[in-house]
């Protein structure tokens, strides 16, 4: 990705190819993710696709883009302890500078008479985290584990906010406070995006985002929470902390170990609970860069609970190089596979972005090739939350 | 969109999706055999098999006597799988090398099935699992129910992996049988997608690809004509959810059903739509408002679905908007934006080399090819639109709700 500084805080990253036939942009509104604004700046992104002066209702805006060809989405994304409200949009080659047109008028010239609702549909949204068991374990692992931090924060908010938000205030203070970064993966030139910016987003200059790299944790009591609800098989949800530096070396090195952990469908974990002992049909780890957590989901039998534990446990000690070389390889093909989809390429620019890593995926790649051994990685790692939902 | 297809000399029929300047490369064989093929003949003799035998099958492909095919994929740094559905099994890989290595290995795979009692047994475990996973999953329970709803005979009525009771009666010579009749050649599509050479592909087939000719002969179902029934169903949720499902005519042709359906439920249900406005605003439609077209060769449902307690004022006030299409017509300017924007989501999800190879199988098991489908938007006329509406009444639907 190209990085072009149009503004102070206000920067457009842009990969131009032809490998594609489709053009996909999007624009991010970085905010640092704090519990006094976090349901007013979800209810903003719930509220700016309900219609702008040019296309007053949602029914308009909607069928303007299939005029042009183009889906159009607005929504909020958690990155570590940020809250950012994206307008993704995707389009045919031919409608590029239309879309940026609307979404020109969509981010600057707001109307706001559906904002009842959005304030329902933010509701729906956040109540309706329940009915997904997987994430919701997942989420209330996270929620409990970093209580004390910025990231135990939900990205929807909260339910008890809504009402109470006065949406223009709302509006302006995400239009005034946030850090601006425009992704584009498409034909087009830094130049001629640059002028599509200059003429429909004229976003004026801000401070600039900062990433907290704070990481490290001390060993306390293990969080033992389970939760019950109506479920025929029950989420076990587990968050580890990595006490790794996400933006030093050693950060490939725990990317490596994952994959051998619990990351792919050889992993000491996967062979162990599930091909081994036929305890469960998914079971994985992943890593939360930003926080420099890991998190192991699986469903289970409530009564098998410890001696899925066991396996865990006893996996972190098994683990080891033998087939690393494997697992590195595994990495590597991830990354160049990403470089297929506009998504994942602005997904991965955005993660380095974040973390002001220089880094891109090529010489990611390269890192993870120059692992020795994981030896040492978990060495720091401290259990911390264990969360069950259960039957 | 770009696709090349060739009939191979055993049968097989091969599609190759370039890509130029993708990293990746996917190669998929896709066998038309699904989960509803659990009656077929062969040498005139009926086979009845328990739900659930496709997808075990599928399981159990992975396995031989001293191979571990997923530990020898992974060794050459690509990712297998595969998945079942109604009317397809198919085993795919992806990855950035190695891909003729990966080919002969995909062949060799499906080419031979190891079973013992021990790993059937093992398997059992995990399916019992997959199945409880879907279980707590209510907007997958919601749609195998809708399907439950509106047909009495046709097997898509049940799910993919069965039930668990279903699963445990599973023994070895089923899994043969099904194996023997299906897994051949003359049923069977190789896909593969990336920056690759059709040529070569061609020619490692021809050599490498070894299944048998024939096919046990499948067994379609008759247009249903009876009453549905409404399905209801309590599970923990935070309202309930619900779909409302219009019984396809299947004696109407696949791809109309599949574009012109595709039409109908964006007038009814896009934002772009003015009923869902006024169910939007009117507060009985939520944001979740949206639709499913579910069509099969011999099946077919078109689903509204959503969230929230109005869902029989929303079916009423669907069945009306119907009514007032029927009578006084829809606009050529409307259904060709709407087409357009169709055309324009195929190109999207081609982008996707895993979704394009899964869209090419999926019209090779309904015998169409994906290409005529794009083409087929292009040629939707008002009247014909009216003529499907017609099929969307009050006999032929049926409520799926899910509620705590």
């Amino acid at each position: 990705m190209k990085k072009t500084n149009i503004r102070r805080g206000v920067n457009l990253y842009a990969k131009q190819t032809d490998k594609f036939d489709v053009s996909v942009f999007c624009i991010l509104l970085r905010l640092p993710l704090e519990r006094k604004r976090a349901t007013a700046n979800a209810l903003v992104a719930k509220a700016l696709l309900k219609g702008c002066n040019k296309y007053i209702t949602e029914r308009e805006i909607a069928a303007r883009l299939e005029e042009i060809c183009t889906v159009m989405e607005c929504q909020i994304l958690k990155k570590g302890e940020e809250q950012i409200i994206q307008l993704y949009f995707k389009t045919l080659p031919q409608y590029t500078e239309s879309a940026f047109e609307l979404a020109g008028s969509i981010l600057f010239e707001p109307i706001f008479n559906g904002i009842d609702e959005a304030k329902r549909d933010l509701k729906d949204d956040i109540d309706g985290i329940v009915n997904n068991k997987r994430r919701y374990a997942v989420e209330r692992c996270i929620e409990n584990m970093c209580c004390d931090e910025d990231y135990g924060i939900r990205g929807d908010g909260y339910a008890e906010d809504i009402d109470a938000i006065d949406i223009q205030e709302a509006y302006d203070y995400v239009a005034e406070n946030s850090d601006i970064a425009i992704m584009a993966v498409s034909n087009e030139d830094s130049d001629t995006l640059v002028g599509y910016v200059n003429k429909y987003l004229p976003f004026e200059e801000r401070d600039e985002l900062r990433f907290d790299a704070s990481y490290l944790k001390d060993p306390h009591n293990i969080k033992e929470i389970e939760e019950k609800t109506d479920v025929s098989q029950s989420k076990l949800a587990i968050g580890i902390r990595m006490n790794v530096d996400p933006v030093g070396k050693e950060w490939y090195k725990a990317l490596v170990a994952n994959e051998l952990f619990g990351g792919s469908a050889n992993s000491e974990l996967f062979m162990e609970a599930r091909e081994k002992e036929s305890l469960c049909y998914y079971i994985s780890s992943k890593l939360l860069r930003f926080k420099s957590i890991m998190i192991i989901e699986a469903g289970i039998e409530s009564k098998n609970k410890e001696k899925v534990e066991e396996i865990i446990k006893d996996a972190f000690k098994k683990v080891n190089d033998k087939d690393i070389e494997t697992a590195k390889n595994s990495i590597v093909n991830s990354f160049k596979a990403s470089e297929d989809k506009a998504e994942k390429i602005m997904d991965y620019s955005l993660g380095q972005i974040i973390l002001n890593s220089p880094s891109d995926m090529e010489e990611s790649a390269e890192e993870i090739k120059k692992v020795r051994s994981i030896e040492g990685v978990f060495d720091s790692c401290i259990f911390d939350t264990v969360y069950m939902l259960r039957s | 969109m770009d696709i090349t297809r060739k009939k191979l000399e055993n049968g097989a029929v091969c599609y190759v999706l370039p890509k130029k300047g993708y990293n990746e490369k996917l190669a998929m064989l896709a066998f038309n055999y699904g989960s509803r093929d659990i009656r077929f003949k062969t040498e005139d003799k009926i086979t009845k098999q328990p739900y659930g035998i496709a997808h075990f099958l599928e399981h159990k492909m992975f396995e031989d006597e001293n191979i571990d095919f997923f530990d020898c994929f992974t060794k050459l740094g690509i990712d297998v799988n595969a998945y079942t559905n109604f009317t397809t099994t198919a085993y795919y890989f992806r990855g950035c090398d190695n891909f003729e290595k990966g080919l002969s290995l995909l062949f060799k795979m499906v080419g031979s099935l190891y079973l013992t009692d021990e790993n059937i047994k093992k398997e059992k475990g995990i399916i019992e699992q997959e199945i409880k996973m879907y279980e707590d999953d209510p907007y997958w329970e919601i749609h195998f129910n809708t399907l439950k709803a509106l047909y009495r005979e046709n097997p898509c009525r049940e799910s993919i992996a069965g039930s668990v009771e279903s699963v445990e009666s599973i023994v070895s010579n089923m899994l043969e049988k099904a194996y023997g009749s299906f897994y051949t050649a003359d049923n069977c599509a190789l896909i593969v997608a990336g920056d690759i050479e059709a040529e070569a592909v061609y020619e490692q087939a021809e050599k490498e690809l070894k299944l048998n000719k024939g096919s046990g002969e499948k067994i379609y179902y008759e247009n249903e004509c009876c009453r549905p029934k409404d399905i209801k169903v309590r599970m923990s949720v935070d309202k309930p959810i619900y779909n409302i499902g219009f019984r396809q005519n299947t004696d109407r042709p696949y791809e109309e059903r599949l574009c012109i359906g595709n039409i109908i439920m964006n007038i009814l249900t896009a934002k772009s739509s003015k009923l869902r406005e006024r169910l939007y605003k009117s507060g009985l439609a939520d944001s979740s408002f949206g639709f499913e077209n579910v069509a099969g060769n011999d099946f077919g449902a078109s689903v509204i679905k959503g969230e929230g307690s109005e869902y029989e004022r929303i079916a009423l006030k669907l069945t009306e908007e119907i009514q007032h299409f029927v009578a006084y017509g829809i606009s050529s300017e409307y259904v060709k934006r709407l087409a357009d924007m169709e055309k324009a989501k195929m190109i999207f999800d081609s982008q996707d080399i895993y979704a394009l190879a899964a869209n090419v199988a999926d019209c090779f098991a309904k015998g169409v090819e994906m290409l005529d489908i794009y083409d087929y938007y292009d040629k939707i006329d008002v009247d014909n639109i009216l003529r499907h509406m017609s099929d969307y009444r009050e006999d032929n639907m049926a409520l799926s709700v899910i509620g705590s």
